[in-house]
């Protein structure tokens, strides 16, 4: 390279562009390492993964430039696309794997072998299923970007910036303003709101709850609404038919069951109020405990009590006492006391919890640096000595609503103290499931999950011509290839990427066979087959869902996986069953990931001008590491806190593993997503482009984020009209990455900050 | 009658979702939870607008006036883009490397743009196939182009100049190939 320099001093630089390059790949792994154990940590508290390709290519500039003085965007570009591919596991596996582990510690007698399963295999399987992912997702990056031109949001955000070095003051300003304006506000959410932060809007209004007029707080979310522009309005729709159309001809011509259950206002006033949610978050604050998950912990305390005699005590006490804490703080502690010494059945609990008799217990109640250890104490004892407990575990488990737990309380035969004590406790449960929360859990969300995978699958079909025409030319790259050794493939060669495939298969076939001891072969097959189809549909669905909104229903997409799995599983022991269901299903989230995620880069790598060569390997580079490590993290973590427990309630976990019994029982919504599908189906062969998948994700998504992201869409419209695509290139895009930049850093802060609270 | 296709798909759609959420799950209810009969009024009625949508965008592909204004927009774009890359390709030692990309920002981008907002006319007008095959070309030339910003802000003068002549070329072929189709609607 010559060191010639232009008029103004700046270097020439002459010679091959650098890509590829070993300083890429070792800054990438590196920077994957750190994000993807910060984050997957993060996601066993929070519940939820982030994309860490902002936080790589920020990281990788001042890394590459600043320290090794590399100078090159598009190097920069594959150490974000590496990083992000080691990173890819995280999401993947935590959604996954502490299922098996939080199925055995909650019925260690039923499920204790889970965590019995071999690490190996689930490593092998993740990694193979990341190569399955991106081998049938590749082929795709033509349809999808250089057709179809999905926005992909974060990609866009991402590839602002790489350019950074060389757009401009103007624009970098733009693009710290947006960050410093968005990471600043959720801040001060993640300060003060801890959680969710939602703005009730309807409510303020006087508006029915049905309605569910409620924004996110959050600016990365209209940052993303903007990017998306007018395409993504769609979203949007989904979210209106919902709330605005649907909602309101359920409560006129719904069924007798929704309007009671769901939307009965009366049952909603007489068991919560707005002073008693406030109060209660109050108490959960001060008691480090999150509002959400009270009412899960009570149900949890209700399921592990299924049996006196299970050894899950600790956890049954461990989870009680946050649902009791409320009570304790909530100044009852003396009444709590006396209940104690009338009680003549808690003799066993009392010792169980460490207390020699209940004038011990009846001090440590009014201690206040022991509230809890003594309300837990209580609960404990009412909770397996209730006449009515079966009744009221049921009620609470099978989720069902204020009003028919509230019914069974009130006829369970308790005293009244202790029948506030469960009331209470149920508000909160009320207050988890909300009227919206219980039209989109119940109705809305799998509804939403059978639109998606219609719609994907009439997608591909009605894509066809595209599809073929995209592998089409990638065989023509092949074949010049062979005739003129010399030319230079922008493509992975697609010989590869069917090898990928079939060995990909035929891996997890091997893998699946071998999970368990129990395991027919031609079920070990078939479960690898259905597998690998359903990684090539919902890796379609992902990516496109990203490229169009920014958002993934990564965990509807594995909880089919893992429904199909099982059902095929069905003939072995429970177990084993779970098992093999699982370690293929964590597979499967893995290469869905992996297909987002590279799509996403392929996105930003298109903006920088980068090889999709260089990036395909590059994201194949990256596969390997993540799973080795995220296994890694998962072990110790649940050797050093448990996982599932208060400290790492990993609630993606939780969920698949509710599901996992869900299914063992026979209860898979499978109607709704049958319904869902045909009316994906529908609309993937209307012609109208994406209108499926984004609509299913309309269904799909909590309408407070929906209708966020509207405003940004709405703006970007109206920007564009007014002030033309000029102001749009030159301001909005740069703000608008800004404001998905500041918030994504500050949620990976957040993550250090846990990984460093966790540690003191 | 694209609003007809509409207007059915759009209500077949609306009765099928509300037939599919209508009642809550129960045990005992399971796949009675959806009102399947409802459903499929409304399922008949949303295909039926899809095919009313689907012969009437073939109608509309040959016969819109919007998309003869969009292709003689794209025939527009393309042409300018063709000039500008080549004129930026002649002046490129006078701008210098550090110059292309300002230059990209301010002259090209906002064609590019032009394009992209009245693409799927092409679909409409020539099918799919030739959509795709458009595409091809064009994506590609963008992806040089974009190459060429960030090469130019990093000041790699070869890798500059390679994907300006890359561009250019490719965004000729993306030129010629409009205009054979363009070529071979008019003969027909």
């Amino acid at each position: 390279m010559s060191s010639e320099v232009d008029a103004q001093g700046r270097p020439i630089r002459r010679g091959k562009y650098p890509e590829l390059t070993l300083s890429a790949v070792l800054v990438g792994y590196v920077l994957g390492a750190i994000i993807a154990l910060s984050i997957g940590y993060a996601a066993l508290i929070l519940g939820f993964s982030i994309e860490g390709s902002e936080l790589a290519a920020i990281l990788g500039w001042g890394i590459l430039r600043g320290i090794m003085k590399r100078t090159s965007i598009v190097e920069n570009n594959i150490n974000q696309t590496i990083a992000s591919a080691v990173n890819g596991a995280s999401a993947g596996m935590m959604f996954s794997v502490p299922a098996l582990f939080i199925l055995a510690r909650e019925n260690p007698e039923k499920y204790g072998g889970l965590t019995e399963f071999s690490p190996v295999l689930m490593v092998l399987a993740c990694i193979t299923g990341g190569i399955l992912g991106l081998a049938f997702i590749i082929p795709l990056r033509r349809q999808m970007i250089d057709f179809n031109r999905l926005a992909y949001p974060g990609g866009i955000a991402v590839a602002a910036i790489l350019k950074s070095p060389g757009a401009g003051m103007k624009k970098a300003r733009l693009l710290i303003i947006g960050a410093a304006l968005s990471g600043g506000l959720h801040l001060v959410m993640l300060l003060v709101m801890s959680g969710h932060p939602d703005a009730h809007v309807g409510q303020y209004l006087s508006l029915p709850s049905f309605l569910n007029i409620t924004f996110f707080l959050s600016l990365m979310t209209v940052g993303v609404g903007f990017l998306s522009g007018k395409g993504g309005l769609v979203f949007g729709y989904g979210g209106f038919i919902c709330y605005f159309l649907l909602a309101p001809l359920l409560g006129q011509f719904g069924a007798k069951n929704v309007q009671e259950d769901i939307l009965d206002p009366q049952v909603r006033q007489s068991l919560l109020t707005e002073s008693e949610v406030k109060s209660f978050q109050k108490i959960a604050d001060d008691t480090s405990i999150h509002d959400a998950s009270a009412g899960d912990a009570l149900r949890a305390a209700l399921v592990a009590t299924d049996d006196d005699q299970n050894p899950t005590g600790d956890r049954i006490f461990d989870n009680v006492k946050q649902a009791t804490a409320i009570l304790a703080a909530a100044e009852r502690i003396d009444d709590i006391a006396d209940q104690i010494a009338s009680t003549t059945m808690v003799n066993a609990n009392v010792k169980d919890a460490g207390y020699q008799t209940f004038k011990e217990a009846k001090t440590a109640a009014k201690s206040l640096r022991d509230t809890s250890r003594a309300a837990e104490v209580v609960a404990a004892a009412e909770f397996l000595h209730t006449p009515g407990r079966d009744d009221l575990r049921q009620s609470l488990t099978t989720q069902t609503t204020a009003k028919g737990v509230w019914q069974v309380v009130k006829n369970s035969g308790l005293s009244d103290a202790s029948q506030d004590m469960l009331l209470n406790a149920t508000r909160a449960e009320e207050t988890y499931y909300s009227v919206p929360d219980g039209l989109r859990l119940g109705l809305f969300r799998p509804t939403g999950i059978g639109v998606l995978i219609g719609a994907a699958i009439g997608g591909i079909i009605a894509a066809f011509p595209l599809v073929r025409s995209a592998i089409k030319s990638m065989q023509q790259a092949a074949a010049e290839k062979k005739n003129n050794p010399n030319a230079v493939s922008d493509e992975m060669p697609i010989k590869m990427l069917y090898a990928g495939v079939i060995g990909g298969a035929a891996c997890l076939a091997l893998i699946t066979i071998f999970t368990v001891e129990n395991m027919e072969i031609w079920r070990g097959i078939a479960m690898a087959v259905l597998g690998t189809l359903w990684i090539w549909i919902a890796g379609v669905i992902v990516s496109e869902c990203l490229g169009r909104t920014n958002w993934s229903p990564l965990s509807g997409m594995t909880l089919i996986a893992v429904t199909i799995l099982l059902l095929i599983a069905g003939g072995l022991d429970s177990n084993s069953a779970i098992i093999s269901s699982v370690i293929c299903g964590a597979a499967i989230c893995v290469a869905i990931a992996q297909a987002g995620d590279m799509m996403l880069d392929l996105k930003s790598g298109y903006l920088v001008g980068a090889l999709p060569k260089w990036q395909q390997v590059g994201q194949l580079l990256g596969t390997w590491l993540g799973p080795i490590l995220i296994i890694l993290l998962i072990f110790t973590l649940d050797d050093a806190y448990g996982l599932g427990s208060k400290n790492l309630p990993a609630p993606q976990g939780a969920a698949l593993a509710s599901m996992i019994n869900g299914v063992v029982g026979g209860d898979v919504p499978a109607w709704r997503y049958t319904a869902g599908a045909g009316l994906g189906l529908i609309l993937a062969f209307s012609g109208l482009g994406g209108i499926g998948v984004q609509i299913g994700l309309g269904f799909y998504m909590p309408f407070d984020i929906v209708l966020t992201y509207t405003i940004g869409c709405l703006a970007r419209m109206h920007f564009q009209k007014q002030r033309g695509m000029k102001f749009i290139e030159d301001v909005g895009i740069p703000i608008a990455a800004g404001l998905i930049v500041g918030e994504a850093l500050v949620g990976v802060g957040n993550a250090f900050v846990q990984i460093l609270w966790a540690g003191g | 009658m694209t609003s007809i296709g509409k207007l059915l798909l759009y209500a077949g759609f609306l009765v099928a979702a509300f037939a599919s959420v209508q009642q809550a799950d129960e045990p005992e209810l399971k796949w009675q939870a959806v009102t399947w009969s409802l459903y499929a009024i409304g399922a008949t009625v949303g295909f039926a607008g899809v095919v009313v949508l689907r012969i009437s965008a073939t109608q509309v592909g040959t016969h819109s006036h919007k998309i003869d204004a969009d292709m003689q927009t794209i025939d527009n774009t393309l042409n300018l883009l063709v000039e500008k890359i080549e004129s930026l390709n002649k002046n490129r030692d006078d701008i210098g490397v550090y110059g292309i990309h300002p230059h990209i920002d301010d002259h090209i981008v906002e064609d590019l743009g032009a394009f992209v907002e009245v693409r799927e006319s092409i679909a409409h007008r020539y099918g799919l196939q030739r959509y795709a095959d458009l595409m091809s070309q064009f994506a590609l030339a963008e992806r040089n182009l974009n190459r060429a910003w960030s090469a130019s802000a990093d000041g790699y003068i070869d890798e500059t100049w390679l994907c300006l002549d890359n561009a250019r070329n490719l965004m000729k072929d993306a030129q010629q190939l409009f205009h054979q189709y363009r070529h071979t609607e008019t003969a027909q």
